[in-house]
């Protein structure tokens, strides 16, 4: 029986009455402008273009474009260094990474280690601290670039946050176990172990569902993000019965490891979409319809489009979607041959000067260009004052590692990136890093970037070829000069804070905003 | 580049037109000639809050009167003995209490069994389409709000925006709709002797070509400047506000609002609400938290505006609400109908608004709270009797207003 109510009208009180009569003079609106006076000229931003393959390749496939690495390229040819970057084990680490990563030691800890270490109020920081730190050093330092690239494009693709609860700890082994072994394996094997990820479980509920009223969040984001897509072709039903057919897969909370708990799971047939089970496989019945749903041609062409969105355009078109799906179909859903397909199209070969860079793909760009990385020291205790401001700074851009509240990872198009207070804040972050600001970031050694000029304009050309990797339009580089209060002849004011803003203007402008 | 103008670099500066650059910035003038105060009257500032992660109204203006939200919800609700009772049927939950003051006054009030008639459970979908103001339809580029600020008065400084790091999509379309985080940290950071010439370097730098991101680069100089000189963030006005994104946001619009800098339409975000675990129940756990947050950030906003909530209409949504039946989790799972608050001098407060369709099975939507006000008659009355809209049907094409009667005409 439904009770069918309306409130009385008119019944404001006498608050608002007096209220009321604090209302300022009404006078006519001014007359509206045009749309056209309203909109910013030119859509989407334009950064460089090159028809430099190896160049367009350094920038688009690494964490920032150095001269070495467009050398190396370049030497290789693209698809030979492309092949190498798809077989990450083939190519050795850099000992200098390597040595900082052996200073954070909460990376290796087994699980009952994390969480007995989460349990310690005053050291439990130490864990997210040195998983940000790692990742920010392997993205800026490590020679398995296309792996990095790919450890993050999954990590934001099974996306978990950091700040809730007990992920803190547990996705320092999904980072370990899941993401990583399989960032260039099989999407298949990736899916059901990040199902079976402690993290997940625990950041989408799973890990409490019951069969006899399951908790319905995993199964929705499973079928909405992590496989056929929102447009997929399920409905509400197709969501309840996966929320059956998974319930039990839960947590050990003593081992902070995967455990099946028949006792949690409902039993008896399910259907979702066009699959089906009688329901008596208990745990083997979830992972069968895991393959199956990595396996379904709405999630390769969901995959293939968010793959191209990372590594092509904003909008990538019908076309190179559907051949990178059908690849990805064709290998069983292996990664590397579906992003080699993808990366050796046309389309990607063109689509230089497109890609706006996501506000850490500008950070690690600029430790990159300037042939340093982020300082740890003392982050091993927990005690690292440069690594706090570091992720103060991050943190304000609104893209520090595993920190996007949402199970939908961080989003990769410009028109999420790019607005007013956006770009001044990429704009601060750059002055801080690079030493220009009121409060510098940490010392970051410039002397190597303006090489041996003399002269200012000979100063800035040395400076763009280092950092940018390209020429400055007339106007740019004139605007430089008169930063300085010379001219290209006259002698370049070297003294240091000079030289850091002088870097920090090539930084902060638009040929850096780009991949 | 030469320039003619023979005024000081800083003062330059403040109208965008950095030395060398004025020429490549001309569209930042109007932008720098801003209303009066008092010019922009006639319209009240819409505050829009989004409560994101899906609300639970349940809790929030509580049917205690209705035997089948105490069956539904036994571990998560609130008892008669816990709610702020309204009307003998609805109360509000106790965390709430701050807003008693005002509901009693008749400056908040609710429309219940609200939201947007699409069907969809996802959170992502269900915003977007929410904020786009076209359910189940993504044709349009545009949120709802950009489409009726192109159509009202503008050419002031802050006219819209959102406080958050993202421009929200329903302000996108709308080009001078501003994305600020921070007011207090809006400025670049150079040492200050340097900050002119580091301001019109950079200005100059992105004289050029004319797109979208030397837009942004020009409209960023021209809002730093503008705040700087406009804009006080100090004065609380005894205000307290609770720590964390809504209170921050709203803070900041009070600020706007007192600085008389022609805001219509500011967006501030509150997350938190998926709670699909440990809801916890009404004296203790997140959903209370939540809830304590929301109220007092909206009490403290009031308190900030003081005789100013009488150009102010603040109204909340979410994208959907809860499931009526609690999980065994403690928590519940994605919902429909949904309830939505509304501040400001302009409300008829003190009243649950709406037509309310019952928790029997018979009337619920899939397990879910029932729809019997679109969302979209909600804002349309606000932007219709309080912002001087008068074809709604360019804000929400499609759709045909019915009116809710949840706030009355502005006076001039």
């Amino acid at each position: 029986m439904a009770l069918t109510r309306r409130a009385l009208l008119g019944g404001a009180g006498a608050g608002a009455a007096a209220l009321l009569a604090y209302q300022r003079l009404p006078l006519a609106p001014a007359p509206a402008p045009s749309v056209a006076e309203r909109l910013p000229g030119g859509g989407q931003p334009t950064g460089p273009r090159t028809d430099d393959d190896a160049l367009h390749a350094a920038r688009r496939l690494s964490y920032g474009a150095t001269p070495s690495l467009h050398a190396e390229i370049a030497a290789l040819g693209v698809d030979a260094w492309l092949d190498r970057q798809l077989d990450p084990a083939s190519i050795e680490e850099d000992p200098q990474l390597l040595s900082m990563l052996d200073q954070l030691d909460t990376l290796d800890l087994s699980p009952t280690d994390l969480r007995e270490l989460f349990s310690d109020q005053e050291q439990r920081r130490r864990i997210p601290q040195q998983l940000i730190a790692a990742t920010v050093l392997r993205r800026i330092g490590s020679r398995r670039q296309l792996n990095e690239l790919m450890v993050e494009f999954w990590s934001d693709h099974f996306s978990v946050f950091l700040g809730d609860g007990p992920v803190v700890f547990l996705k320092t082994i999904e980072d370990r176990e899941v993401i990583r072994p399989h960032a260039l394996g099989r999407f298949d094997d990736l899916l059901v172990a990040d199902a079976q990820s402690p993290a997940m479980l625990v950041y989408l509920d799973n890990a409490l569902s019951k069969g006899d009223d399951p908790n319905e969040n995993y199964a929705r984001e499973l079928l909405e993000l992590h496989t056929v897509g929102v447009t997929g072709g399920y409905d509400e039903d197709d969501i309840a019965a996966v929320a059956r057919v998974l319930s039990g897969w839960s947590l050990d909370r003593a081992t902070a490891t995967f455990a099946f708990r028949p006792f949690l799971h409902a039993d008896g047939p399910q259907e979702v979409m066009d699959w089906s089970t009688d329901g008596r496989g208990g745990q083997q019945d979830g992972e069968d319809l895991l393959r199956h749903l990595a396996h379904h041609p709405a999630t390769a062409t969901h995959l293939a489009r968010k793959l191209a969105r990372r590594f092509v355009s904003d909008h990538p078109s019908d076309e190179l979607v559907a051949s990178t799906a059908e690849v990805f179909l064709a290998s069983d859903t292996a990664i590397a041959p579906t992003l080699r397909h993808l990366l050796t199209t046309d389309e990607f070969r063109e689509s230089s000067g497109v890609k706006f860079r996501r506000p850490m793909e500008l950070v690690t760009g600029a430790f990159r260009a300037l042939g340093t990385t982020l300082p740890i020291e003392d982050l091993g205790r927990g005690r690292s004052q440069a690594f706090r401001q570091f992720v103060q700074r991050v943190e304000a851009l609104g893209h520090l590692p595993f920190s996007w509240p949402a199970p939908n990872g961080f989003p990769d198009v410009a028109g999420a990136w790019l607005n007013t207070g956006a770009l001044l804040s990429r704009w601060n972050a750059v002055q801080a890093l690079v030493g220009a600001g009121r409060r510098p970031l940490g010392p970051v050694d410039v002397t190597d970037v303006f090489g041996d000029a003399r002269s200012a304009g000979a100063a800035i050309d040395a400076a763009v070829s280092q950092l940018l990797m390209t020429e400055l339009t007339s106007t740019e580089r004139d605007a430089v000069l008169a930063y300085l209060g010379v001219g290209a002849n006259d002698a370049f004011p070297a003294d240091d804070r000079t030289a850091r803003q002088t870097i920090a203007l090539l930084l902060n402008s638009r040929h850096f905003q780009f991949r | 580049m030469a320039t003619t103008c023979t005024c000081d670099r800083r003062d330059l500066l403040r109208r965008g037109l950095a030395a060398g650059a004025g020429a490549s910035l001309p569209f930042l003038l109007p932008r720098v000639a801003f209303a009066a105060p008092g010019e922009e009257a006639g319209r009240d500032t819409l505050v829009c809050v989004f409560l994101r992660g899906g609300m639970d109204g349940l809790s929030a203006v509580v049917p205690h009167g209705d035997a089948a939200y105490h069956d539904a919800r036994a571990r998560t609700r609130v008892r008669d003995d816990q709610v702020l009772d309204i009307d003998g049927y609805f109360g509000l939950h106790p965390a709430l209490a701050p807003l008693q003051p005002l509901w009693d006054d008749g400056l908040v009030g609710a429309v219940h069994a609200a939201g947007s008639p699409d069907p969809t459970r996802s959170h992502f979908d269900a915003m977007d389409y929410m904020e786009r103001g076209t359910p189940g339809d993504t044709s349009r580029p545009d949120g709802w709000l950009a489409r009726h600020l192109l159509r009202s008065a503008g050419a002031t400084p802050f006219e819209a925006i959102g406080v958050a790091r993202s421009l929200p999509m329903s302000l996108r379309g709308y080009a001078p709709a501003l994305a600020i985080a921070s007011l207090e940290e809006f400025h670049l950071d150079a040492p200050d002797g340097d900050l002119d010439a580091v301001s019109e370097a950079l200005a100059a730098i992105y004289g050029e070509p004319d797109d979208a991101l030397s837009a942004e680069a020009a409209r960023t100089f021209a809002t730093v400047a503008e705040l700087a000189e406009r804009v006080p963030t100090t004065d609380r006005r005894g205000a307290e506000y609770p720590r964390g994104d809504l209170g921050d946001g709203l803070r900041q619009v009070a600020s706007l609002v007192h600085a008389d800098v022609g805001l219509q339409v500011a967006c501030v975000d509150m997350g938190g609400w998926d709670l699909h675990e440990s809801m916890g129940d009404a004296s203790d756990g997140r959903m209370a938290g939540l809830l304590t947050e929301l109220g007092s950030a909206l009490a403290a906003f009031a308190q900030d505006l003081g005789d100013r909530l009488g150009d102010v209409t603040l109204v909340t949504m979410s994208e959907f609400g809860r499931r009526v039946r609690e999980n065994g989790s403690g928590g519940t799972d994605h919902g429909h109908g949904n309830v939505m608050l509304l501040l400001g001098g302009g409300v008829r407060g003190g009243a649950v608004h709406g037509t309310w369709p019952g928790l029997s099975p018979d009337a619920l939507d899939r397990g879910d709270l029932a729809i019997t006000t679109d969302y979209r008659d909600v804002l349309g009355e606000v932007l219709a009797r309080r912002r001087a809209e008068d074809d709604l049907s360019e804000v929400f094409p499609g759709h045909t207003p019915t009116s809710v009667e949840v706030v009355s005409s502005r006076v001039g």
